[in-house]
């Protein structure tokens, strides 16, 4: 992990951003307790009393949340980061595939236009002879 | 407590992809033909690569790639079966309105069939399919993230002239598969 941190300016700022918020959670003040909960706990039993188990630090619910935010920002930051050390081999072939992407969406527009032009035209070209043949034929009678 | 932000983060994780698949088309299995003569799938790394590849020469165009988060191509310049592919295509218009796609372009010209979809989400076209078949060729098309027709336009249209993947093809080789006419 921290070879990666090295070697990846973003994975780093995002582990460091992680440690701070993890810092300010342990930092939060304690909520106090209402007196409704107090004498609920004062009721159970002994042997299930929480105070007989093995009692967690204060701070653990934070750091545990603190530890998962970090956990899952690092692995946005390894999922997102962008592939700057692509293989030279890998880099050209995806330039080349986004040209030819680009060519064919081009051509496609081309297609496309060209298609719509012709429809517009054979319709209009229909209109004008129906229209002409309705004048010809109104003259006519 | 823990257990719940973790909840919400990959909820909100989860969403960010969804939202980006809205505008994914998966073509599938395409009936009546070969291999294809030209098969791309640009991922978002991949696509993010090209962006910061552009951005020295080209802004606006990094800017633009940027937004994408995947492109798929098929193109078959051979048919094995012309009309396996023409009920394809209007299959797969069928399952693109189903699915809330908007028609832009639709032509049937004999058995010449042109079809261009989008996708919105709210006032962003979020995807773009594009099914092109005739008697002899099929294309087709999925971009997907989020897309501004006339931005992507303007980079598809200056591919192969603006220059800024010309030191990558250095020898002046054109790209796998580009097609003939396609300066027009």
């Amino acid at each position: 992990m921290r070879a990666a941190m090295a070697l990846d300016p973003q994975l780093r700022d995002a582990v460091q951003q992680a440690e701070r918020l993890r810092h300010e959670l342990r930092g939060l003040a304690t909520a106090p307790v209402p007196g409704s909960l107090h004498r609920r706990l004062r009721a159970i039993p002994d042997g299930r009393r929480p105070g007989n188990a093995r009692r967690l630090p204060s701070w653990a619910p934070a750091f545990a949340a603190g530890t998962a935010v970090a956990v899952v920002a690092a692995l946005a930051a390894l999922l997102l980061r962008q592939p700057d050390r692509l293989p030279q081999d890998e880099q050209v072939a995806a330039l080349r595939e986004f040209e030819t992407s680009m060519v064919y969406l081009q051509r496609s527009a081309t297609i496309a236009r060209d298609e719509v032009t012709t429809a517009v035209g054979e319709g209009l070209r229909e209109a004008l002879r129906t229209s002409r043949e309705a004048i010809g034929n109104g003259d006519s009678e | 407590m823990a257990t719940r932000i973790a909840v919400i983060t990959l909820t909100a994780l989860a969403a960010c992809s969804n939202a980006a698949a809205q505008g994914f088309f998966d073509f599938g299995e395409i009936p009546g033909v070969d291999e294809p003569t030209v098969e791309v799938d640009l991922t978002a790394p991949l696509l993010n690569f090209v962006a910061e590849a552009a951005r020295e020469g080209d802004p606006l165009a990094a800017d633009v790639i940027s937004g994408l988060e995947g492109i798929r191509v098929r193109v078959y310049d051979t048919l094995q079966d012309p009309t396996a592919v023409a009920g394809f295509v209007d299959d797969a218009s069928d399952a693109l309105e189903r699915g809330g796609w908007q028609r832009m372009v639709y032509v049937q010209d004999g058995r010449d069939k042109v079809r261009i979809y989008t996708r919105l989400e709210g006032q962003v076209v979020s995807g773009m399919t594009v099914l092109i078949v005739d008697a002899t060729e099929a294309v087709f098309i999925n971009i997907a993230g989020s897309i501004n027709p006339m931005q992507l336009g303007r980079v598809a249209s200056a591919m192969g002239f603006s220059g800024f993947l010309g030191p990558y093809n250095g020898n002046g080789e054109a790209p796998r598969g580009q097609p003939a006419d396609s300066a027009d």
